[in-house]
């Protein structure tokens, strides 16, 4: 009996010095089964493929990474789905997407795509916690850093800013996981500083945050100018050089996918969007202001104590809001830069509670208190989040449309070979998953269609949306400075042929009625609440002979004339070459009135072979122009002709010097240059972990 | 003293700035008047926010069956107090059967936190001739519905006519509440009752509020006949935070800061009980 009491006793003993480590892992488990009351397990863990907003197009490369890439060695590669095809991968963040293919190896892809996306968010908190802890705040500001996480990811005032639970189920997912590795990589950095250790963890790190996100690496970039700033004139190029090793190691490790897209960035779309924020509320909502109050007296406290560390996190505030003023200026989007203040503020409120709580007795039960406090909040002030959750996990084949969407799906069925196929753009769409379900066509049917996401991903998506405005009778039109048509079917109809588009899918009574008055087009099914039609004068060719000579375009801005040409219906036929050289006795032109128009006798025979990264074809016109209807990209490379050059609108144009030719998506010198970086600095890591006392403690054993 | 000053200067922040997450209201009353007509008819509307914050991005439009159009009307900011009129023009292309035509009203707009809202109002319009439905019904015998997640809307359905009929029912709720189906259709005998069943989930609907809901019945008969029921949709609070009861939550939280209070005078107690 004494033996159990003395048990008991050393048991409670041990509980109680152990407190704080048991009140900081009871905390994590707690913020954790919060996080799953709403990310429900049989929600997360069941066979459906995601729907809701960007989300539900994000599935589609993710199932082209696992089934096509990855197979074939590569990680950016060719995708002819979207866009009239683009380079997948090389404009947009990979990792999350190789986390997704790898899991998929284990757990059905579905389910890790799921898992993926909501990933940001558990992580976050963690992030936040180990954050702090490496910055050396003690108890309970870890936790208390952990717990403040929620109002922020809980915050519905935006679902386009990033970060936030609302932005994560939108489609941003990426920026989500780069932002907890960011806050985890500001902890860890201000360590390595200090004890001047930690190199190889920090540009890992670097690594991860370029291959999830570009606005976190710009940002823990800015931050960093931080430790820059001291009166020691030693301190600052010993903190000098340690930066350098860490973003230049950093810069190794990610040149495979940084070098390739910063060459490359003049065959992409900008949209640098400013925003309009017209109310203070927006930036600060309710959710967040209880902490705020919290973050004003930690700021004041960490003035009276000279905390370097609250400093830090107030500059790396600062820090955002100097990239949401120049946002614009840089070219890109101003917003995306507002949650790291809303979250930073978060971090210094934490620190506020930390000092206020620590004049009392008892802050592992002050910590919980807190934590039950905010848990409390939040709950009270959650409105949608559970029923985007819902809508995104249950996924498409729970949706009210999800029957007629299958089926114009399996009416449509084939392959990257098939001619495109159209979809008027409708609100009304989201009945079957998401306003962009039509985007994921090319993962239900296999045809290829011209919308999708990633529109700065390629030269083809101003195009493509304008398309869309001819023949849609509510339109999107996304893209800044590319001004879209009023509903014009006729040259709708022109536009569509000239991108290869055999099948319209119509939505609207608009759409349906007006295209009754064209012969040229075949309602071939109905499948309520859709009307599917058949061009019948496409060619139903990717490979095509102009009617007239190309013409030589001289500008500085050709993607503009492009798209001032694609709105001319009278010169549309006169194909435009932006290649720079004359090297082929091109007639040249300046002036889109004045195009010289020479007939080509097109009347040719051409068959054609296409897959997802070739385009090979039989032609009986060698010598004339061929106009490959496929985005124009420079690691297109080309066999039984001279070379690639790039026409109006955005596609490929070859002069056969051989019946036949073959395209295809190979690698530029640069790609070579950017791979042996890469290795170089796994060199230099591996290098190092092999050379580290520990590890080779370890193998002697 | 210091303890008490950090204490008090948390406190006064932290009530300044919950003041301002407590401030605000919004509350919207559509009115609607509209007249027999021919070819196109007109749908005046007039709206008016009773709370004491300015509703933003506020838009009108009328949810018309498919035989009719009409365009959105965007109002933009309606501020506490200032009524806002206006009208939507409803147009018709075919030959219909004269009477009566659901044109329920769906207006949605935006808090200052960007929060979206809408609501539905019963209207119909009268094309050519004026009628009256046989048929007679109620949701969820006139009590409110309750939903936290997933719910159900009972109808129940009377002909009190001569003659037998088939009718559509079509759903009408604010976008926060999504339904599976719709629109149901029904055969009803003379005299006879029926009910119906509609599966409703939670959108985005906020807990502790109620919502309008309607539903339309229409059938065909010499002329078009249209009648409504309508209920309230109540959204219970969410009970159950991280797999605990809300309740328990509370009482967790009461038990803690008495201990934690009590935790304050420990050393206090034992200093005392050293002095005696």
């Amino acid at each position: 009996m004494e033996k159990k009491y003395k048990v008991i006793k050393r048991l409670f003993s041990w509980l109680f010095n152990n407190r704080e480590m048991l009140v900081n892992i009871f905390i994590l488990i707690f913020i954790f089964a919060f996080l799953l009351n709403y990310f429900k397990p049989e929600l997360m863990l069941s066979e459906t493929i995601t729907a809701g907003g960007d989300t539900a197009s994000h599935y589609y490369p993710a199932k082209y990474l696992k089934e096509y890439l990855l197979p074939h060695g590569k990680v950016v590669g060719w995708c002819p789905g979207w866009y009239a095809g683009f380079p997948l991968f090389q404009f947009y963040f990979p990792l999350s997407f190789i986390l997704m293919a790898v899991l998929s190896y284990l757990i059905p892809l579905q389910i890790a795509f799921k898992l993926v996306t909501v990933l940001g968010s558990f992580l976050l908190p963690i992030c936040a916690f180990y954050s702090m802890r490496l910055m050396k705040f003690e108890f309970p500001m870890p936790a208390l850093a952990a717990v403040f996480t929620l109002p922020f990811l809980f915050m519905e005032a935006n679902s386009m800013w990033g970060g936030n639970i609302p932005s994560t189920l939108a489609g941003e997912f990426s920026y989500s996981i780069s932002l907890a590795i960011a806050v985890l990589f500001l902890g860890s950095f201000y360590r390595g500083l200090e004890e001047k250790k930690g190199i190889l963890v920090n540009s890992f790190l670097v690594f991860l945050i370029a291959l999830t996100h570009v606005y976190t690496l710009l940002f823990i970039g800015v931050t960093s100018i931080f430790f820059l700033i001291k009166r020691n004139k030693e301190a600052i190029i010993s903190n000098l050089y340690y930066t350098f090793k860490t973003y230049f190691l950093g810069f190794l490790l990610s040149a495979i996918w940084t070098i390739p897209l910063f060459t490359k960035l003049e065959f992409t779309i900008s949209y640098n969007y400013v925003w309009v924020i017209d109310a203070i509320k927006t930036v600060f909502p309710d959710i967040l202001l209880p902490i705020i109050a919290f973050a004003i007296l930690g700021f004041i406290i960490s003035i009276k104590k000279r905390d370097n560390r609250i400093w830090y996190i107030s500059f790396s505030l600062v820090s955002a809001m100097f990239l949401f003023l120049t946002a614009s200026k840089i070219g890109v989007v101003d917003i995306r830069f507002v949650p790291f203040m809303q979250l930073f503020i978060l971090f210094i409120g934490a620190y506020g509670v930390f000092v206020v709580i620590s004049r009392f007795k008892g802050r592992w039960l002050a910590a919980i208190i807190i934590m039950i406090l905010t848990v409390l909040w939040v709950s009270s002030n959650v409105t949608f989040i559970p029923a985007w959750i819902n809508w995104n996990y249950q996924g498409f084949e729970n949706k009210p449309l999800w029957v007629s969407y299958k089926a114009v799906n399996d009416y449509l069925h084939g392959d990257e070979s098939d001619p495109r196929v159209v979809y008027e753009h409708s609100d009304l769409h989201n009945q079957a998953g998401s306003l962009r379900a039509y985007e994921s066509l090319p993962l239900f049917s296999g045809r290829s269609t011209l919308e999708g996401l990633y529109m700065q991903s390629t030269i083809s998506s101003p195009f493509v949306f304008y398309i869309q405005s001819e023949i849609s009778e509510v339109v999107s039109c996304p893209l800044p400075g590319y001004p879209c048509s009023p509903f014009n079917l006729e040259n709708g109809l022109k536009h569509l042929k000239m991108f290869n588009v055999k099948h319209i899918i119509a939505r609207s009574d608009k759409l349906k009625e007006e295209i009754k008055a064209f012969d040229n087009v075949e309602l071939v099914r109905t499948i309520e609440p859709y009307n599917i039609y058949e061009i019948l004068d496409n060619e139903n060719r990717y490979v095509t002979v102009p009617a007239y000579e190309p013409v030589l375009f001289e500008t500085n801005n050709w993607k503009n004339i492009s798209y001032k040409w694609f709105g001319k219906p009278d010169v549309i036929d006169i194909p435009l070459v932006f290649s720079g050289v004359n090297d082929r006795n091109f007639k040249t032109s300046s002036n889109l009135e004045t195009l010289p128009r020479i007939a080509i006798d097109n009347n040719c025979s051409i068959s054609e072979r296409v897959t997802n990264e070739t385009i090979a074809f039989t032609t009986s016109c060698v010598g004339k122009p061929h106009i490959i209807s496929i985005s124009y990209y420079p690691n297109w490379q080309v066999k039984g002709a001279d070379k690639i050059y790039l026409v109006s609108p955005s596609f490929m144009l070859v002069y056969p010097n051989s019946n036949e030719v073959t395209l295809y998506y190979g690698m530029t010198g640069t790609d070579y240059l950017a791979i042996l970086l890469s290795v170089a600095g796994f060199v230099i890591i591996f290098y190092n972990i092999f050379r580290s006392q520990s590890v080779k403690r370890l193998l002697k054993r | 003293m210091e303890r008490s000053k950090f204490v008090f200067v948390a406190a006064v922040l932290f009530s300044c700035l919950a003041q301002l997450a407590l401030a605000g209201s919004i509350s919207i009353t559509v009115t609607a008047t509209t007249s027999v007509f021919s070819d196109n008819g007109i749908v005046n509307i007039t709206l008016q926010n009773n709370g004491d914050e300015a509703a933003e991005d506020v838009r009108v439009s009328l949810l018309l069956s498919e035989d009719f159009t009409s365009d959105m009307v965007v109002i933009g900011r309606l501020f506490p107090g200032v009524p806002w009129s206006g009208s939507i023009f409803v147009n018709t292309t075919d030959n219909l059967l004269p009477g009566a035509y659901p044109a329920v009203i769906l207006t949605q707009y935006r808090d200052a936190n960007g929060y979206p809202f809408s609501s539905v109002s019963k209207n119909s319009i009268v094309y050519k001739e004026i009628s009256y439905s046989d048929i007679s019904s109620k949701i969820n015998d006139n009590k409110k519905v309750e939903l936290s997640d997933n719910g159900k809307i009972f109808m129940t359905l009377w002909n009190q006519g001569d003659s037998a009929i088939d009718a559509k029912i079509r759903l009408y709720m604010p976008l926060e509440i999504k339904a599976n189906e719709y629109e149901k259709y029904i055969h009803l005998d003379s005299k006879e009752e029926k009910e119906l069943e509609f599966k409703i989930s939670n959108f985005g609907a906020l807990a502790g509020s109620s919502y309008f809901v309607l539903s339309a019945i229409e059938y065909d008969g010499d002329k078009h006949y249209t009648s409504f029921a309508s209920g309230i949709v109540e959204i219970k609070e969410k009970a159950e935070i991280a797999g605990l009861e809300t309740s328990w939550l509370i009482f967790l939280l009461i038990a803690l800061i008495i201990i934690f209070s009590l935790y304050q005078f420990k050393g206090r107690i034992r200093w005392k009980k050293n002095t005696k």
